[in-house]
């Protein structure tokens, strides 16, 4: 397996030949979606023409990054059971969404999860908070995907990190600005396709080695690995109680609180196609994280332990590598096509992601802070501005991950972008829908002592104190949600019970009545038709009235 | 776009059952509605043990991962651990609560027909409620 090592991270110019496919179909989707975008709606929403079923594969497509994509596997290759503990957590977060979240977010809002907050509460201030939780949320993860991606593209297809990343970003960039959220909808959708064809293909190879038997593969799995049967059970990697629970928390609520996933249900014509696009989704990722095991179990034993450093730090290679071996192997023309089909679906899967990221953080910036807080601009504008945001946030995207550079621990970036998610954006969008004392004060202090004690208890955590990756920092977990989630809603109580503001009680029921039922909701389906709809009662207010 | 029209709260909420200058429907009628008392009811017998029992279900399963490793390493069928077959429950577990949420979800909307069929006078069709 050494030989393998030599082959990744030459040029590799049938993967770069995919790769050239992949970009040229991604940039006929755009072609095609920039025609319909003429509008902020559209470019935020898709003119809320996307079906539910089209949501589903999309949404899923933005969870499944390359970081998760490949990072399961490689950590269940790595660490084993332990491995799957996120996965699960992930799957089992699109519950909360579902019961939660999809339906009322659909019915209440218009492009942006603060358009939920700020149905009822003071809506400048609270705005701004949550426009800047989208922006640190998607800003970071952003970052964490382009170094993966920067690291993933060299490796496989042979061009440089920087190369790589800048490829990453130009196309982001061209998705979002022409095509908006209908382009960036149908990359994902093309990606999920790709992913989830590659992820059974893949699992069906792996198990056909071993007579579709997984205890044959889980024992030759065992065989492999240093801690032996100890793979199958906890512990490998998450060795306290403590570690367990808080890793598994923050992954269970922060994925529920990623804005660019949120932003995902404002582009369907209703509720109905609102909780549709969550089950779909739940059928895909769920699916999904059933045959990673596969994969990540299945890499360990047929890569042996000789290719624990060929996978790379985070074990990112691991499924990359197990394709092209049950393609044939290193230098046979098997492997190589199978490793360029595999590199072209994980570069499918960076660009896909990267995109609906910047999605997210210009709506946060052009239509939470431009038009909203600074009062800015009419409808065009805000479109210029949401396209100007775009290429300013990819570009500072781009310089900060050259700037922190290819070797930069990604899970850092990651599990800080999760703990905003879950302890500053989830618990006030869930009680601003579902507390009816719950007021502008308590948004705010919620937001604030989530994002600090984020910041404060990562910041003690071992990647950062008292140096990168060393021991004895004063708080052991990476993932610290145990601690921050309850610190969240705490300042969300806080602020609330200590304040005397009572306004947004008023508008509690109204904000009720159309959550739960859809009255009076943002109009959906053909734009056209919607509008000609709303002619007939409150003319030109294309808001929240019907 | 003023900040009238974007802050419902701001507008008038109409003491009548519908403002016919502005077609907005009075929110705290339909709100104190016995239709949508009955829709609430119904969707909360369902949330509040349904959140409760996914929330729980998780944190025993971390918790038996955290405090219970070597229980959990143990293998109950060939090589396959009690950690894998309680792994793969939670994606089940997931399965079947979204499929049970979205059955209960056809009353749900037959409830919520009711309500905005109460809310609004026969004479005004053209409005763009969701459904």
């Amino acid at each position: 397996m050494t030989t393998v090592l030599a082959k990744i991270g030459d040029f590799n110019g049938l993967a770069v030949g995919v790769f050239s496919v992949v970009l040229a179909i991604t940039l006929l989707i755009t072609r095609w979606a920039a025609r319909k975008t003429t509008n902020t709606s559209e470019f935020y929403t898709a003119g809320r023409g996307i079906s539910g079923a089209q949501n589903g594969l999309a949404v899923a497509g933005d969870f499944l990054s390359a970081s998760t994509f490949l990072g399961y596997a490689g950590l269940i290759f790595l660490f084993g059971f332990d491995g799957w503990i996120i996965g699960l957590a992930a799957i089992l977060s699109f519950l909360p969404v579902l019961f939660l979240l999809a339906e009322p977010m659909r019915n209440s809002g218009k492009f942006t999860v603060a358009d939920v907050l700020s149905f009822r509460l003071r809506e400048r201030p609270v705005r701004a908070a949550a426009a800047v939780n989208t922006l640190f949320i998607s800003g970071i993860y952003l970052v964490a995907q382009l170094v993966g991606a920067g690291v993933l593209v060299q490796a496989l297809a042979g061009i440089s990190f920087h190369v790589s990343v800048v490829i990453c970003g130009v196309f982001m960039i061209t998705y979002v600005v022409f095509g908006g959220m209908l382009a960036t909808t149908w990359v994902q959708i093309v990606k999920a396709v790709m992913l989830m064809t590659a992820g059974v293909v893949i699992s069906v190879a792996i198990l056909a080695k071993f007579n579709f038997n997984p205890s044959e593969l889980l024992d030759k799995a065992s065989a492999e690995h240093e801690a032996h049967g100890a793979i199958v059970g906890p512990g490998l990697q998450l060795d306290t109680p403590l570690l367990v629970i808080s890793t598994g928390l923050t992954i269970f609520l922060g994925t529920a609180g990623l804005p660019h996933i949120l932003m995902r249900f404002f582009t369907v014509p209703d509720a109905r196609a609102a909780r549709k696009s969550v089950v779909w989704t739940i059928g895909l990722i769920g699916v999904f994280t059933l045959l990673v095991t596969v994969i990540g179990f299945g890499a360990r034993a047929i890569l042996g332990s000789g290719a624990t450093e060929a996978v790379g730090k985070g074990g990112n290679l691991a499924a990359p590598l197990v394709a092209q071996s049950l393609g044939g192997g290193d230098g046979t023309t098997g492997g190589d096509i199978a490793l360029a089909l595999f590199a072209a679906v994980a570069f499918a899967t960076i660009l896909a992601v990267v995109s609906g990221l910047v999605l997210a953080a210009a709506s946060a910036v052009a239509h939470d802070l431009w038009a909203n807080v600074f009062k800015r601009s009419d409808e065009a504008g805000e479109h210029r501005v949401a396209r100007a945001a775009s290429v300013g946030l990819a570009a500072v995207a781009v310089l900060v991950t050259f700037a922190v550079g290819s070797g930069f621990n990604v899970t850092l970036l990651v599990s800080l972008a999760f703990v905003v998610a879950a302890s500053a954006n989830f618990p006030p969008l869930v009680l601003a829908l579902y507390w009816r004392r719950f007021n502008t004060v308590g948004a705010l202090t919620g937001v604030a002592f989530g994002l600090i004690a984020s910041i404060v208890m990562i910041g003690l955590s071992p990647p950062i104190w008292p140096g990168p990756d060393s021991q004895g920092s004063p708080s052991p977990l990476t993932f610290p949600g145990l601690v921050t989630i309850p610190i969240g809603f705490l300042g969300c109580w806080l602020g609330t019970v200590l304040s005397r503001e009572r306004e947004g009680e008023r508008s509690f029921d109204e904000l009720k009545v159309r959550s739960e039922t859809g009255l009076g909701s943002e109009a959906g389906g053909t734009p056209r038709r919607a509008r000609r709809a709303r002619e007939g009662g409150a003319a030109e207010t294309p808001s929240l009235t019907a | 776009m003023t900040d009238a029209e974007r802050r419902p709260a701001e507008r008038g909420n109409g003491s009548s059952h519908v403002d016919t200058l502005t077609d907005e429907p009075d929110w705290g009628a339909i709100a104190a509605s016995p239709e949508f008392q009955e829709l609430l009811a119904s969707r909360r017998r369902f949330l509040i043990p349904g959140v409760t029992f996914f929330c729980l279900y998780f944190l025993a399963f971390l918790s038996l991962l955290g405090w219970a490793p070597d229980t959990m390493a143990e293998h109950v069928l060939g090589t396959i651990s009690l950690a894998l077959v309680l792994g793969a429950s939670v994606v089940f577990l997931t399965f079947v609560m979204a499929w049970l949420y979205t059955r209960k979800s056809a009353e749900w909307s037959e409830l919520s027909r009711r309500v905005t069929a109460a809310a609004r006078p026969p004479r005004s069709p053209a409005e763009g409620g969701a459904r």
